[in-house]
């Protein structure tokens, strides 16, 4: 099968009773990429990868795969293999009977499907565990193995809703990394849906960020976290500090927050905590006016503040937000 | 074609098996309603009888026979003691199970279904041979029936506690009271029961219903219980006998649903279903 | 003992065993059937609640109201027959009769199915939309979906519901007895008939002998249902 599909949504509409969920949706995922729907509950991510895996109809608009319409066709018609945030694997079956069930419902030989369920569970390193049940794993292995159920198939479009929600922090990192590294090998269009802004940077050739069922914003990672779109993109994507200065207001990273020995010119404040991490230090401080920013700084052993301590506070606005208008001056 | 959408619309097929099955069993209740209320030899009815002589008169009379309280009394206070005889030992065990014993669970659950399968006779022979040898006063005593009932409705009121305790959380609502410092009998009474209403009314209406409509085990033992006075009352006043008996299965129902209906603490309440395991 | 099973006695038993099995058989199809239909109702809200308690009331009723009730629709003077009757269906001349063995089948359907209901509906409401959907997304249309998935995970309700099902009709008594008017040839009513204790005397070890059968049966049915709920208790996790 082509797996160097394109997947497009075109005008999607779709309301649940009174509440609509997708307004207008347009996005084209492109061959072999990895797109991440982003954005909190209820933006319609989730109604837009339902709609594509078909089970959900849209109230109107248009779903493509390549050139073909596929609106009006079954779920069980598409070529898409879908991976749950419950796993969802069959509990009366094995791992390798899990894997190889859609190579079963299309009717493929026991033993081709069995080598190409046992190629796929090598790669998610699970060939081990063919004969156990689902109740007998952990739930990283469980994803695991909905992830190499979901690839068997080799489907033209690889959907993922919330993969990752379901697992402890540790897991979640390599199951990611999995994730990301088959998808790539494999070259499948894949579409992953998350509301951790993290986890959407971390894996993604190109993120939308959704909000009330409309795009706030498509692009890039590094795109969508310099140059937000919309103050809904800056603020939901990474931290921002509100910054206001003489009836201005602006959009400001922590990490454009720089923080210096406190000066009698510069603009002062007090640092209300300060929280080692390990690579980074976090602070928070007061300015003498009152207001709060979140500042980071790259720890250097020797050059941290603590909590009491007096500051100076200045913006670098080279890599500024392009979203509003900064004003002048407070320069290092 | 078929589609895998979230139907928010019942499917026909489910409706159509649906208004079959209120026919079969609404169908016998209604013939067995009009017997009882309607004064027309069935071969006499037709379009223009329907209508004919509806009467209570049967009920009537038999709210004035002189045998019929006595025998709704005893049935009503045998009601009352199977209740509490199955809240004492019953409830416990099911509690006992979800807490400290899960894995016993199965083995509990199939005990619970011995009534089913030990046939009342065998049952009353058997035990009541016994009662016989051992305390024979034991029989005479019309509130001997008490403990036969509760076993014979353990399986109902079983799965129903047992049931409503898996619907909440059970653990993590008893270590939460214990670790505020609540004696474990606190912490069942103002913690756990409140949270299991549904089950427990549930439970309660479920021994009435058994205790109102068991013959067998009443006869054996020759104590004059409501069902007992209704099957021989049915060669005097037949359709008094089977009024009362439609009037019976109607409130039993009516109090059934309206039991899960007292949804007092949010959702856990409201997933019990009566004699189902979640 | 041996003689507890012999001439006309072992025609008692399999009589018996025959009712129970069909009543139990058709019993857990319909029943099973019954639940799936009532799982899917999304409005009214509160209609799995009212056939749950219908059910709860029904799958006690059993003996002369019960029995009565069947006369009265389906008996020879009965509504239903006569109603039947009005479109031209002749169910008596049919041979149709409420006191042999298809009467009473029919009659036993009416607590068998609530019982099924009210067994099988967790494990119905226990099979998840997910795994609906994820078998689509897997190729599977609904037909292959039930056969491969949902049949074989709810196997072993069904399975139990059938066993219990079984036990129930084989030591049920009342409703026959009234229904045959004594005439039905039950293991149950045999029993009552040894033990009632003032006719025959010294037959009361058959009896006790046919009650000793009855009960080794069931500890057998009873096992196998034991062994199932264990099995199915794994895959609820």
């Amino acid at each position: 099968m082509n797996r160097l599909t394109e997947l497009s949504f075109e005008s999607i509409t779709k309301s649940f009773g009174a509440t609509v969920a997708l307004s207008n949706f347009e996005l084209v995922v492109r061959p072999g990429e990895l797109m991440t729907l982003l954005g909190p509950s209820g933006c319609g991510k989730t109604t837009a990868l339902r709609i594509a895996a078909g089970f959900e109809r849209p109230d109107s608009g248009k779903v493509l795969v390549g050139d073909v319409d596929i609106t009006a066709r079954p779920a069980h018609l598409r070529r898409m293999g879908m991976v749950f945030q419950s796993y969802s694997l069959f509990p009366h079956l094995s791992v390798i009977d899990n894997v190889t069930f859609g190579l079963k419902m299309q009717r493929v030989k026991r033993d081709v499907s069995r080598t190409r369920a046992m190629t796929m569970l090598e790669l998610v390193k699970l060939d081990g565990l063919t004969a156990r049940y689902p109740h007998q794993l952990s739930g990283g292995q469980q994803q695991r193995v909905a992830l190499a159920r979901a690839l068997t198939i080799e489907p033209d479009v690889l959907l993922l809703d919330e993969p990752l929600s379901a697992l402890d922090a540790k897991v979640r990192t390599e199951v990611r990394d999995e994730i990301r590294s088959l998808t790539t090998r494999l070259g499948t269009t894949t579409i992953f849906v998350t509301h951790d802004q993290e986890e959407a940077l971390g894996i993604s050739d190109r993120v939308c960020v959704m909000n009330d069922g409309v795009v706030e914003q498509v692009g890039v990672p590094m795109a969508i976290y310099d140059s937000p779109a919309s103050d809904f993109v800056a603020t939901f994507v990474g931290e921002m500090n509100r910054l206001r200065l003489a009836n201005l207001e602006t959009l400001v990273r922590p990490e454009q927050v720089v923080l210096g020995p406190a000066t009698s010119s510069g603009t002062g404040a007090t640092v209300q905590s300060a929280t080692f991490h390990g690579s980074i230090m976090r602070y928070i401080v007061q300015l003498d006016d009152g207001q709060i920013l979140k500042a980071i700084a790259a720890h250097v052993p020797g050059t941290a503040f603590t909590a009491g301590t007096r500051v100076d506070v200045s913006v670098n606005f080279e890599s500024t937000t392009e979203s509003k208008s900064t004003f002048g001056g407070v320069t290092p | 074609m078929a589609k895998v959408t979230r139907e928010r619309r019942t499917p026909l097929w489910a409706w159509t098996i649906i208004v079959a099955a209120t026919l079969f069993f609404a169908l016998p209740i209604l013939a067995m309603a009009r017997f009882a209320f309607q004064r027309v030899p069935v071969a006499l009815l037709g379009r223009d009888t329907l209508f004919d002589r509806w009467t209570l008169d049967g009920l009537i009379d038999m709210f004035q026979d002189p045998e019929f309280r006595p025998a709704l009394w005893l049935s009503l206070r045998i009601s009352t003691f199977t209740v509490l005889l199955t809240f004492a030992v019953i409830l416990p065990t099911a509690l006992w199970v979800n807490t400290r014993a899960a894995r016993y669970r199965s083995l509990v659950e199939t005990a619970t279904m011995l009534p089913y399968v030990v046939p009342p006779i065998a049952l009353v022979v058997g035990a009541g041979g016994a009662f016989r040898d051992l305390v024979p006063w034991f029989l005479r005593s019309d509130y001997c029936l008490v403990p036969f009932y509760a076993v014979l409705a353990m399986p109902f009121t079983y799965r129903t506690l047992d049931t409503g305790l898996r619907s909440i959380d059970l653990r993590t609502l008893i270590e939460a009271s214990r670790s505020l410092g609540a004696s474990m009998p606190r912490t069942l009474f103002r913690v756990v029961l409140p949270n299991i209403g549904t089950a427990l009314s549930g439970a309660t209406f479920l021994t009435i219903t058994v205790v109102l409509g068991e013959f067998t085990i009443a006869s054996l033992l020759l104590k004059p219980t409501l069902p007992l006075y209704m099957s021989y009352s049915q060669g005097r006043n037949p359709q008094g006998a089977l009024g009362l008996a439609v009037i019976l299965l109607g409130l039993t129902t009516l109090l059934f649903f309206a039991a899960t209906r007292l949804r007092r603490r949010g959702r856990a309440q409201s997933r019990v279903t009566i004699g189902a395991i979640t | 003992m041996r003689e507890a099973v012999s001439g006309t006695y072992l025609d008692s038993f399999l009589y018996t065993v025959k009712l129970s099995a069909l009543s139990a058989f058709l019993g857990a199809v319909l029943g099973a059937l019954l639940t799936a239909a009532v799982v899917r109702v999304e409005r009214p809200t509160w209609a799995r609640q009212a056939v749950s308690s219908f059910a709860g009331v029904a799958a006690n009723l059993g003996g002369i109201p019960l029995a009565f009730a069947f006369l009265a629709a389906l008996g020879t003077q009965g509504l239903v027959t006569k109603m039947l009757g009005w479109f031209g269906i002749d169910l008596i001349g049919a041979g149709f009769s409420i006191s042999n063995f298809a009467g009473i089948t029919v009659v036993y359907l009416y607590f068998q199915l609530p019982l099924m209901f009210l067994v099988s509906l967790p494990a119905f409401e226990g099979l998840r939309p997910t795994w609906r959907e994820t078998a689509a997304n897997l190729g599977a249309s609904p037909a292959r979906y039930w056969w491969n998935v949902g049949l074989p995970i709810l196997t072993p309700a069904l399975l139990g519901g059938f066993l219990l099902l079984f036990a129930n009709a084989f030591s049920a008594y009342a409703t026959a007895y009234a229904l045959s008017s004594g005439g039905a040839k039950l293991i149950p009513v045999q029993i009552r008939f040894f033990l009632q204790g003032n006719t025959i005397t010294g037959k009361d070890n058959l009896g006790y002998a046919m009650a000793a059968w009855m009960i080794i049966i069931m500890v057998c049915v009873m096992g196998l249902y034991l062994i199932l709920r264990r099995r199915s208790e794994q895959w609820q996790r």
